[in-house]
């Protein structure tokens, strides 16, 4: 550049702004056309939905505050109704501020203004997330049990050793700590790129099936006066024809996946309960709970982006994209994973299968040993991912898969094609 | 669209329409991107205008408009404009003024890549000085101090001085 001064390039900037006027044309029967009545009817349509939403906000309020205003005198159910209080109030509080805020945004105000009130709502919706999925080991279980209790009148107690509740309520708080180390280590790496904030809101969107909903809702407002009326009808909306069939047989074998997690999920599950009073055993069980919650977590979020609005082309590769990479990650790190998981798995079967205690028949010494050496195994992995994270077992990282990581890129070759 | 408010609003679209693409080329890389904030803007300038009192003067408005827009698109990049229909469809050709851009000198070439590397805010700061506004004008639009605007102006100016001193090293 010859010219450094800001000053003496406005006159060629000026210039050029010239040649740009008379260069564009504007067509403006196409855009009066264009324009026809969609934001007044965006509009209406997005408060609507948010109307929706805050019912069924308070709704889910007014549930579980009769719950736990009717069992005051037992005070298990009342300890467990009282900590899913906060949730629900938590979202419908974001709910009804988003509401009033969006009511009265206007675009044409001072900039910062605009970008501060709109960041603020990400924010606050990006931290509710957040909260959720850090609480949802803690809260689950009680969210169970006050579920069948509150709506079918079942009650689960019984069935349950204590200890289960103990091992939960520690690995709930201790998941409480930890992630929220991760996360403000992330944010501190990663916050300023719009991935990790596509990420984040991703995250608040399938961690919790309203926040989906809440987002789509939101996203339509940012579109306002884009996506409406009859317009509809010339968007990218649909799948093409062609991919139809790949994408409706990827989304078969991800519902397969998601309902042989949950059945893992299940029998692990009963197989804790059946064994209260064994630490050992719970906190094996625990451990592979997680690794297959974080499975079916993401085929569930891969299987929904696949289900997503728009689903044109466009719209399609750059979901599957993200879908893609955030499979073979997840999938790569179990391996990483997998020598240290195998020593829990190891103790779960020698009990379900020979009914011998691991922790009894190999002497303390040795099981540090053989710790020690597993954890050497993860660490030799690890290094290895980070050195060729795209060349990982390949063939393992497909089959932790279910062979939908395949099928995904066989759909993003012929979208680029 | 009634008569009487459309024929207004696309008078001063159609004159002030390179303001739209401007904001759109320092903002999305990508020629469809552009296409599509361009038609973005068009509806909320549309939705906006009702509001308009005519105090500011309307380009005024249009940049203001523009910029929150681009900067609202900017930050969910990855996610893309994805209702967008073919910017030919929606009334403005901007192939035109592609061409302008590409046969554009050196100078002007190097201004856009480093407007390009500022933040977003530093970016709509710099577009509106080139275009002529002062420095209260741009602190009303921005909605920041008088002073920052200065402050950030200076830093701007330096930050182009080093960077070009920078090239010249190479």
């Amino acid at each position: 550049m010859k010219a450094t001064d800001l000053d003496a390039l406005r006159m060629h900037w000026t210039e050029e702004g010239r040649r740009i006027d008379k260069a564009l044309t504007l067509d403006t029967d196409a855009v009066r056309s264009a324009l026809s009545g969609r934001v007044t009817v965006a509009f209406r349509r997005h408060a609507r939905w948010l109307l929706i939403t805050l019912v069924f906000d308070m709704a889910a309020v007014v549930a579980l505050s009769a719950f736990v205003v009717g069992h005051v005198g037992q005070w298990v159910w009342f300890a467990l109704g009282l900590p899913l209080l906060p949730l629900p109030v938590a979202v419908l509080t974001v709910d009804l501020r988003q509401w009033l805020t969006l009511r009265r945004l206007q675009m044409d105000g001072p900039v910062l203004q605009v970008r501060a009130t709109l960041d603020a709502l990400r924010r606050r919706r990006v931290r509710l997330a957040k909260w959720v999925f850090l609480c949802s080991i803690l809260l689950w279980w009680p969210l169970v049990f006050v579920a069948f209790k509150g709506v079918l009148g079942v009650d689960l107690l019984p069935w349950i050793h204590p200890s289960v509740w103990w091992v939960n309520t520690g690995l709930g708080l201790a998941f409480i700590v930890l992630g929220e180390s991760i996360a403000r280590w992330l944010a501190r790496r990663f916050g300023h790129t719009p991935e990790f904030r596509d990420f984040l809101e991703e995250l608040g969107g399938r961690s919790w099936q309203e926040s989906v909903e809440r987002f789509e809702a939101f996203e339509r407002f940012e579109h306002a006066g884009i996506a409406e009326g009859e317009l509809d009808a010339v968007l990218d909306l649909e799948v093409p024809v062609e991919l139809a069939p790949a994408v409706g047989s990827l989304r078969r074998r991800l519902l397969a996946g998601i309902v042989a997690c949950a059945a893992l999920i299940v029998s692990l599950g009963l197989f804790q309960a059946s064994h209260g009073g064994e630490a050992a055993l719970i906190v094996s069980g625990a451990l592979l709970n997680l690794a297959v919650v974080a499975h079916m977590v993401a085929q569930v979020i891969h299987r929904s982006a696949l289900g997503r609005k728009p689903a044109g082309a466009r719209a399609l590769s750059d979901r599957l994209l993200a879908m893609a990479a955030m499979r073979q990650r997840i999938a790569a790190m179990t391996l990483v994973l997998a020598p240290i998981l195998a020593w829990p798995l190891a103790m779960l079967l020698g009990h379900a299968g020979f009914g011998s205690d691991l922790t009894a028949v190999v002497h303390w010494p040795a099981q540090l040993v053989v710790v020690a050496a597993l954890l050497g195994c993860s660490a030799a992995l690890s290094r290895r991912y980070r050195r060729h994270p795209e060349g990982f077992a390949p063939r393992l990282v497909e089959l932790l898969c279910m062979g939908t990581l395949s099928r995904t890129r066989e759909i993003l070759t012929q979208l680029i094609e | 669209m009634t008569l009487d408010v459309q024929e207004p609003f696309l008078a001063a679209l159609a004159q002030h329409k390179g303001i739209l693409f401007k904001v759109a080329h320092a903002y999305c890389h990508r020629r469809e991107d552009r296409s599509d904030l361009i038609q973005e803007t068009i509806a909320e300038l549309w939705g906006a205008w009702p509001r308009y009192d005519g105090r500011a003067k309307v380009s005024t408005w249009i940049y203001r408009v523009a910029m929150n827009v681009a900067i609202s698109a900017y930050r969910r990049e990855g996610r893309r404009i994805r209702d967008a229909l073919p910017i030919d469809e929606f009334g403005l050709n901007i192939a035109a003024a592609d061409r302008v851009m590409d046969s554009e000198d050196d100078d002007l070439r190097s201004l856009h890549q480093f407007i390009a590397r500022l933040d977003e805010i530093n970016r709509a700061l710099v577009l509106l000085y080139l275009d002529g506004y002062n420095q209260s004008e741009i602190a009303e639009m921005l909605g920041i101090s008088v002073t920052n605007v200065t402050t950030r102006m200076h830093r701007t100016k330096q930050r182009l001085r080093r960077d070009h001193a920078a090239e010249e090293g190479k």
